[in-house]
């Protein structure tokens, strides 16, 4: 029994059954999982099981600590969803409930390799000259 | 996505209390830029957007 329903499962399969290019997961836990590392872990394994487009790889936080830097990531459970390049999309926590739907939206735009946002705002976006940081700070209900 | 410069991180609250606690979350979502600007709320993208350009001073 995974945590994905069986009907969610199906209906998920169908969504990305057109995502037209490959999606890299790359998450980090511990050998000794916390208990959310846990649930995102069997989470994300779940999903990379929808479509042979997405991929996942799993990273020891602590024993490959240097890689973990590489990809900025500091605390766990976290994983990044990578195209053909790193978009800088990384997710901390599980992402359930409402926020799932985010991942799943993500997962398509990273493939389409396109952010699906209005020319207006990818205007604004293209004056950014500096680094930004942006962090969401988000509950699943 | 749009910008190379620009990284996004979503942070579970339930996982990471303490983050709740540094950046003074007390609804959700709750959006910070640069460590420093906190918006409260979503909002639509063309003001998020504009957010960010004055967050880094455009």
């Amino acid at each position: 029994m995974g945590i994905i329903s069986e009907k969610d499962r199906e209906q998920l399969i169908k969504i990305l059954k057109s995502i037209p290019n490959d999606v890299r997961i790359v998450m980090f836990t511990q050998e000794f999982e916390c208990e959310y590392c846990k649930i995102t872990r069997e989470l994300i394994e779940e999903v990379s099981g929808l479509s042979d487009k997405i991929s996942l790889e799993v990273h020891d936080f602590v024993k490959e600590a240097d890689l973990a830097k590489n990809y900025g990531v500091d605390k766990i459970p976290a994983f990044a969803l990578l195209g053909d390049r790193d978009y800088g999309i990384r997710f901390y926590g599980a992402p359930a409930g409402y926020e799932f739907s985010t991942l799943i939206e993500d997962i398509i735009d990273v493939s389409r390799r396109n952010p699906n946002l209005p020319e207006e705002v990818l205007s604004d976006l293209s004056k950014v000259d500096q680094p930004v940081h942006i962090q969401v700070m988000i509950s699943p209900s | 996505m749009a910008n190379g410069y620009i990284r996004g991180d979503m942070i579970g609250i339930s996982e990471f209390p303490y983050l709740t606690v540094k950046y003074n979350v007390q609804g959700v979502p709750k959006i910070i830029i640069n460590e420093e600007h906190g918006i409260v709320g979503a909002m639509p993208e063309i003001e998020f957007a504009q957010a960010i350009l004055k967050a880094i001073g455009k």
